[in-house]
C-alpha cells in the first residue's frame, strides 16, 4: 500500500489536480472504515466536550434554555463551595492512596510470576480476573456484602479474634480505605503490563550482577527498577487517571449520596449530584473542566518529572 | 487489493456502513406522533405490572392505538424525564411528583387539562384539597391517582414473637423510645433495632416541625422551621439513638431510602417510616406481616393527606384528547381502575374508593381504614409544594442526622449549620 502510495504521488508529468484527486482516491477506503469512529468521535467525544465548555459560562437547569452568566460558576466553586473541597480531599486522599499502593502490589505480584513458577499462564489469568470484574457494579455490591455489617470480614474477625468489627462500608472513618482496597484489588492489568516490562530485562544483566556479588536487593534497585522506569512511570500515568475518575464504586456504595457525611464523596459523584440530582447542568460543567484541566495538570507534571528518574534503552543521554 | 476505489465502490461501502446507523436511528423513539402513545413512571416491578395490564385494557378498547410504557427508578426518572423534556422528546403522559409539578408546569412542559374537564376526564368526585395539589396558577396540570400519608410500618409477625404490642395512635414520643428499647432488649440479635433512625429521612423531620405548627417550607419557597425546631428533633433522635431504641449510624447509612435498603427489609429494624401506599412494595419485599400505625403524637397534627403521585400530559402531545383518555381510563374507569389497584395510593374519588372497596386485598384494607382514621382525627393541611434546591435540602438534613449520629457534631450545632446551609441553597436556587 505504502509502496502504491508512492508511485502514484511521484509518477511524473500529472497534473496537478488528477494527483491531488488520486491521493483522496487512495485515502478514501481508509478514511470510510474510519468513518464510524470518526463520527462517534466528533458527535459523541469532542462536540459534547465542546458544548460543555459553553455549558460551564451558563447557568442551565434542562428545563430552561441556558442563560450566559460568564465566570459565576467558577467563582462560586472556588469562593463559596464547601462540598466542592470536600469531594477534592476524599479524591485527592484516594488517589495518593490508591495508586501507589496498587502499583506496588501489582510490581510484587508481577515479579513473583516472573520468576519461572509453572503455571504462569493460570495464575495471571486469575490474578487479572479482579481487574476484568473490578469497575462493575456487580463487584461494588459484593464489596459492599464483604464489608457490611454481618460481612465477610467481620465474620473472619469473629471467629479468628472473637471481636465483633463495625460496618467498615457505611463508617466515616473507614469508608474510603474499604474503597481504596477494591482499587488495589484490581491490580490486573498494571500487573500484566509490569510481567512484560519485566520480561524485556536482559537476564543476563542479573547473571553478571550476581557473578560481581550483587545482592538481590543491589539486583532489584541498581537493575530491575531503572530498566523498569518507563514502564512504571506508563502505569503511573494510567493508574491516576483512573483514580481520579473513579466514580461507580463510590456511587454504587453510597446510593449515590458520597456518605455516610461525605466519606466518599468522589470529584465526580459531587459533579453527578450537581448535574443530575440537582439539575446544575451549568455547574457540573464547570466542576468537569475543573477536573479535566486538573487531570491534565498532573499528567504535565509527571510527564516533566521524566527526565529525573526514566531512562529509555535508546536514549543518548 | 483493487488499485483504486471507483465511486460505486465507495457508495456501496458507504452504504454498508451507514445502513445500520440508520436502522438504529429508526428504532429510536420519536417524539409525539400520532397514533401512538407513550407513558412513563417510576416504580419498582409490581407497579409495571399493574400499570401494563391497564395498559393492555386500554389498548383493547382502542383498536389501532399503541402504547409505549416506559419505567424506572424514582432517581433515574427524574434524570431521564429532565433529558428528554430538554431533548424535545418527552413522553405523552407523564407521572408526576407533587414537588416536581410547579417546576414543570410553569416552565411549559405541561398541558393544561382544563379544557378536557369534564369531557374526556371528569374528576368532580375527588377529595377537594388533593385535585386542587394538581393545579398551578388556578390551571389544572395534574390529575391525582391516589392518595396517601407518611406512616409507620411495623413487623408484625416478630412484635408478636416478642410478645410486644403494636404502636398505638395516642402513643408518646417517650412511649415510642420505650417500645423501641423493648424490642432491641427482647429481639437480642446483633444488628436489630426497635426502629430505623428517622432522623435521615426528609419526610420525617416534617413530620416533626408539623407537629410543632411549622413546615418544611414556606410558600414563597423559604425555610419554615427553626434552629430550634431541628435541634429539637434531632436531640430526639440522638437520645433514642443512645437509648438502643433505633438502630446506630453505621446501619443507618446503609439506608438508601429505598423498600429494598431499608431496614425493615434487610431485616435491622422492627419498624420503620415511609409512605402508606409503600406498604403494597414493603408486604411483597418481606415475609414477616407487615402493619402500619399512626406516628407518635405531637402537640398539632403531623399527618397529612397526600397526593401520591400525579399523570400530566406533555405540552407537545399530538393527541392530548387520547392520553386524558388513558388518564381517565385508569384513574376514573372501573376496568382500569380495579386492574392498577391501590399500589400508587388510595383513589381520591368516592366512586372508585367505594368500587375498590369489595375486592380490596390485606394491604388495600389498611391503606383505607388508616386514610379513613386519619380523616377523622384531622390530618394536616396540604404543606406547599418544595421549593427548587429542595433536593439539596434532603441531602443536607440526612448530613445533619449522620454528623449527630457520628457524634461529629452536637444536635445545636449540627442544627444550626442544617438551617444555614439550607439558606443558602435556596437563596440561590
Amino acid at each position: 500500500m505504502a509502496a502504491l502510495h508512492d508511485t502514484t504521488l511521484a509518477a511524473p508529468g500529472l497534473p496537478a489536480r488528477r494527483r491531488r484527486s488520486g491521493a483522496w482516491r487512495q485515502a478514501l477506503p481508509g478514511y470510510l472504515f474510519l468513518a464510524p469512529w470518526l463520527a462517534g468521535f466528533f458527535l459523541l467525544t469532542l462536540g459534547p466536550t465542546l458544548v460543555s465548555l459553553y455549558l460551564s459560562f451558563t447557568d442551565f437547569d434542562l428545563l430552561r434554555s441556558p442563560q450566559w452568566v460568564g465566570g459565576a460558576n467558577y467563582e462560586r466553586i472556588f469562593s463559596s463551595d464547601p462540598k466542592f473541597w470536600a469531594s477534592v480531599g476524599v479524591t485527592l486522599s484516594y488517589v495518593v492512596l490508591s495508586v501507589p499502593l496498587k502499583l506496588g502490589f501489582a510490581l510484587a505480584i508481577a515479579m513473583w510470576l516472573n520468576r519461572g513458577i509453572a503455571g504462569l499462564g493460570l495464575y495471571r489469568a486469575i490474578f487479572y480476573l479482579p481487574s476484568l470484574l473490578g469497575g462493575s457494579v456487580a463487584v461494588a455490591i459484593l464489596w459492599k456484602q464483604v464489608f457490611g455489617y454481618d460481612g465477610l470480614v467481620n465474620q473472619l474477625l469473629w471467629l479468628v479474634f472473637g471481636v465483633n468489627g463495625p460496618s467498615w462500608i457505611s463508617n466515616p472513618e473507614t469508608s474510603l480505605y474499604t474503597l481504596v482496597l477494591l482499587s488495589v484489588w484490581q491490580f490486573g492489568s498494571p500487573m500484566i503490563i509490569f510481567l512484560a516490562g519485566l520480561r524485556q530485562i536482559p537476564r543476563d544483566l542479573y547473571e553478571a550482577a550476581s557473578i560481581d556479588g550483587a545482592s538481590r536487593r543491589q539486583q532489584l534497585t541498581k537493575i530491575t527498577l531503572p530498566l523498569l522506569a518507563p514502564v512504571i512511570f506508563f502505569n503511573l500515568v494510567l493508574q491516576t487517571i483512573e483514580a481520579f475518575k473513579a466514580f461507580t464504586p463510590a456511587f454504587i456504595i453510597s446510593g449515590g449520596t458520597g456518605g455516610p457525611v461525605d466519606s466518599v464523596l468522589f470529584y465526580t459523584l459531587y459533579l453527578y449530584q450537581q448535574g443530575f440530582a440537582y439539575f446544575r447542568m451549568g455547574y457540573a460543567s464547570a466542576l468537569a473542566w475543573i477536573l479535566l484541566l486538573t487531570i491534565a495538570a498532573f499528567t504535565a507534571l509527571a510527564f516533566l518529572s521524566q527526565r529525573y528518574w526514566v531512562h529509555y534503552e535508546d536514549d543518548p543521554r | 487489493m483493487a488499485k483504486t476505489v471507483s465511486r460505486r465502490d465507495a457508495l456501496r461501502l458507504g452504504a454498508l456502513i451507514a445502513a445500520p446507523a440508520i436502522l438504529t436511528l429508526a428504532g429510536l423513539p420519536v417524539s409525539a406522533q400520532a397514533g401512538r402513545l407513550r407513558i412513563s413512571w417510576w416504580g419498582g416491578a409490581d407497579r409495571a405490572k399493574r400499570t401494563q395490564a391497564a395498559i393492555d385494557a386500554f389498548k383493547s378498547r382502542n383498536a389501532g392505538l399503541d402504547i409505549v410504557p416506559e419505567s424506572v427508578g424514582w432517581d433515574a426518572y427524574w434524570t431521564k424525564l429532565a433529558t428528554q423534556v430538554a431533548g424535545g422528546n418527552p413522553p405523552d403522559i407523564i407521572q408526576m411528583d407533587y414537588r416536581y409539578l410547579p417546576e414543570y408546569a410553569r416552565r411549559g412542559a405541561l398541558r393544561p387539562l382544563d379544557d378536557l374537564i369534564p369531557s374526556v376526564i371528569d374528576p368532580s368526585d375527588y377529595v377537594p384539597s388533593v385535585i386542587e395539589a394538581g393545579k398551578i396558577d388556578g390551571k389544572q396540570y395534574g390529575i391525582p391517582m391516589g392518595m396517601n400519608s407518611d406512616v409507620l410500618l411495623y413487623d408484625k409477625t416478630m412484635l408478636d414473637k416478642l410478645g410486644l404490642p403494636a404502636p398505638t395512635p395516642e402513643m408518646s414520643w417517650a412511649e415510642f423510645t420505650t417500645l423501641g428499647e423493648n424490642i432491641t432488649k427482647k429481639a437480642n440479635k446483633r444488628g436489630y433495632f426497635g426502629a430505623a433512625d428517622p432522623s435521615v429521612m426528609e419526610p420525617e423531620l416534617e413530620y416533626w416541625v408539623l407537629t410543632r405548627g411549622r413546615t418544611l417550607y414556606d410558600a414563597s419557597g423559604r425555610l419554615g422551621f427553626t434552629r430550634d425546631d431541628a435541634e429539637s428533633w434531632l436531640a430526639l433522635c440522638a437520645e433514642m439513638r443512645a437509648k438502643g431504641a433505633i438502630a446506630p449510624a453505621d446501619i443507618a447509612a446503609t439506608d438508601k431510602i429505598t423498600i429494598d435498603s431499608d431496614l425493615l427489609t434487610t431485616g435491622r429494624a422492627a419498624i420503620t417510616f415511609t409512605n402508606s401506599n409503600q406498604i403494597v412494595g414493603y408486604q411483597a419485599a418481606n415475609k414477616s406481616k407487615i402493619g402500619m400505625a399512626f406516628h407518635p403524637k405531637g402537640e398539632k397534627p403531623g399527618e397529612y393527606l397526600k397526593p401520591s403521585m400525579m399523570l400530566c400530559v406533555s405540552a407537545s402531545a399530538a393527541d392530548p384528547k387520547a392520553a386524558a383518555a388513558l388518564i381517565d381510563f385508569m384513574v376514573l374507569k372501573p376496568d382500569g381502575a380495579k386492574l392498577l389497584g391501590v399500589e400508587r395510593g388510595v383513589s381520591p374519588s368516592a366512586k372508585v374508593r367505594e368500587l375498590l372497596a369489595a375486592d380490596l386485598d390485606e394491604t388495600g384494607r389498611l391503606q383505607v381504614d388508616h386514610l379513613s382514621a386519619l380523616s377523622k382525627r384531622g390530618p394536616a393541611p396540604l404543606p406547599p409544594a418544595p421549593p427548587k434546591g429542595a433536593a439539596e435540602v434532603t441531602a443536607l438534613i440526612r448530613q445533619a442526622a449522620e454528623k449527630t449520629g457520628f457524634k461529629q457534631l452536637t444536635p445545636k450545632q449540627a442544627a444550626d449549620q442544617l438551617v444555614s446551609e439550607a439558606e443558602r441553597v435556596l437563596s440561590k436556587a
